[in-house]
């Protein structure tokens, strides 16, 4: 799959509704058909996104970049059922969103720990909710701690970590309660240039051990072609897809690998000039 | 929220604290030795100023026979009834209004309002409606406290941050887990602040309604002796009620540091 994506070449726009043919065998997990979401902001009327149209299908990495206010993040809180279009269909394993679902978990840029519980509290809010008895909990978040390179701070409350360990426990918190489709909000992009390279990282290594399903809102062309299998490249207000691109560097490479790939730099100036048409400074 | 709250530089070491303490100490007992040294060369009027020799003498004498004990009892009585119920019911209805935006909105202008206006000016009302026993000034005690709480815990609905919300539906939870789980906690901190608020705000609405009409409470024996120029008792009136005073607050300061753990700033060094 990877060589076909390679033959085909970095900058062959594929079409918006065939282009995923060749995906086709792995079952669709998203699908985000024609949807338009209007917000009323006083008098005003500000259409977010305009007939929105893309797919993901099982284990895919999409990623989506564009212009600030394109209306990534409104396409995320569709997903995660925390807000509804007003004209189009938003669908997950078929099943059209009618509200929070347990296949959906999501990460913000902000980490959203609650300063008054511990990490451990943190980590199974979810699983609290979802009526998981206390020591069966504790031990999965304790688990889940260790694994992100969290132990010993069980017990501390979030102020005592530094920006990268608590948007570790975030995704501690997020996976805890098992989501198969994972949407990132620019998840990293609070951090120091170092941390958010190693949490790139990490992140990625992650993700495909459990096999999750994710789609990445992100500003940044590199971290999008590093670890994407495809990305799409939304228009400037109101949001819609105008170009979609399949990597190649997704599968079997770590970023930092892909990052140093002589073709890395075609494929990130291809989205760039695709970026640029619609910046305005 | 805790102890670098009062401005105060913390002392650095043991003898600082001891040193501090000293100079405490001394000035009461300057200022005690001045004012009886005054009144005893007649240079100011015990008739009009007292005498410190006078209160402690009229502490000591009422407290042992109990006469005092019984008028702290009944103004200490009044205060806690009040402050609780009105803190409860307030509280309760502040909370109560993140479940309905529309309420919220209607409500938004006579919060406004009665955020305003001195609470103190409903005793005279009060004490119409409830007497001059004890019920009218528990009355103005809920009604002040109550109104005060309903306030913060409003605001405190209001401060919560709609992302985090999300993020708990988001792992499973309903509105009610949105509720207890964020919107309580988000609020505990303009709680906290209110019962800091009310606790002497109830003491206030309280010793106002015993000037006003009683025939017991601290505050009635600060009117009645002042009435017949018995300064010393009156003085000695107001020891005791700031005594209370002093109590309560420390009673608040020690919850606040139980119900708001995290947010010690003791704790911060630990990593940063």
């Amino acid at each position: 799959m990877n060589k076909n994506a390679m033959d085909t070449g970095y900058a062959s726009l594929t079409e918006l509704h065939g282009g995923t043919d060749r995906k086709d065998q792995r079952g669709l997990r998203v699908e985000f058909l024609d949807v338009t979401k209007i917000f009323r902001q006083g008098d005003q009327e500000i259409t977010a996104v305009k007939g929105m149209t893309f797919k993901i299908v099982d284990r895919e990495f999409i990623s989506i970049i564009g212009p600030s206010g394109c209306g990534k993040s409104t396409t995320l809180k569709l997903i995660s059922g925390l807000d509804f279009p007003v004209a189009g269909t938003v669908r997950v394993d078929g099943q059209q969103v009618s509200g929070p679902s347990p296949t959906v978990g999501f990460m913000l840029q902000k980490d959203l720990l609650l300063p008054w519980r511990t990490i451990l509290e943190n980590v199974t809010i979810g699983l609290e909710m979802r009526g998981v008895g206390r020591n069966e909990r504790t031990d999965k978040a304790r688990h889940l701690i260790h694994k992100y390179g969290l132990g010993g701070f069980e017990d501390s409350y979030p102020r005592h970590l530094s920006g990268g360990m608590r948007q570790r426990v975030a995704l501690a918190r997020t996976l805890a309660v098992d989501p198969d489709i994972l949407l990132l909000d620019e998840p990293l992009s609070a951090l120091d240039f170092q941390t958010k390279l190693k949490m790139e990282e990490e992140l990625v290594r992650i993700l495909q051990e459990e096999k999750k399903t994710v789609m990445l809102i992100t500003h940044d062309i590199a971290e999008a072609v590093s670890v994407s299998d495809r990305v799409l490249v939304c228009s400037s207000r109101p949001g819609r897809i105008k170009a979609e691109f399949a990597m190649p560097f997704s599968k079997g490479h770590s970023p930092e690998e892909a990052r140093s790939k002589p073709e890395f730099i075609e494929y990130f100036n291809t989205l760039w000039r695709e970026l640029e048409a619609d910046v305005k400074v | 929220m805790s102890k670098s709250k009062n401005g105060a530089p913390k002392p650095r070491t043991a003898a600082d604290q001891w040193t501090i303490l000293g100079w405490q100490i001394g000035i009461v007992v300057v200022s005690l030795a001045v004012w009886e040294f005054l009144v005893a060369r007649e240079i100011i009027e015990e008739f009009f100023f007292g005498q410190p020799s006078g209160v402690i003498q009229y502490l000591v004498e009422n407290t042992l026979n109990g006469y005092l004990l019984v008028h702290t009892w009944v103004t200490v009585y009044e205060v806690i009834l009040g402050f609780v119920l009105g803190t409860v019911i307030g509280t309760a209805a502040g909370l109560a209004l993140w479940w309905s935006p529309f309420l919220s909105r209607v409500l938004e202008p006579f919060a406004v309002v009665l955020n305003a206006t001195p609470k103190i000016v409903v005793a005279p009302i009060l004490i119409v409606w409830f007497g001059i026993g004890l019920m009218s000034k528990v009355m103005i005690a809920v009604l002040i406290c109550a109104i005060v709480a309903w306030l913060g815990a409003f605001d405190g609905v209001r401060s919560t941050d709609q992302d985090q919300a999300d993020m708990v539906r988001a792992v499973g939870g309903k509105r009610r887990h949105v509720f207890f789980k964020i919107v309580v906690p988000t609020s505990l901190p303009w709680i906290i602040t209110t019962m800091r608020i009310n606790i002497g705000l109830a003491l206030i609405g309280v010793i106002t309604g015993e000037f006003l009409s009683s025939t017991q409470g601290l505050g009635y024996l600060v009117d009645s002796t002042a009435k017949l120029y018995q300064m010393s008792h009156t003085i000695a009136a107001l020891v005791v009620i700031a005594i209370v005073a002093a109590i309560q607050f420390y009673l608040v300061e020690w919850m606040e540091s139980k119900l708001l753990h995290w947010s010690k700033e003791a704790e911060l060094e630990f990593i940063t």
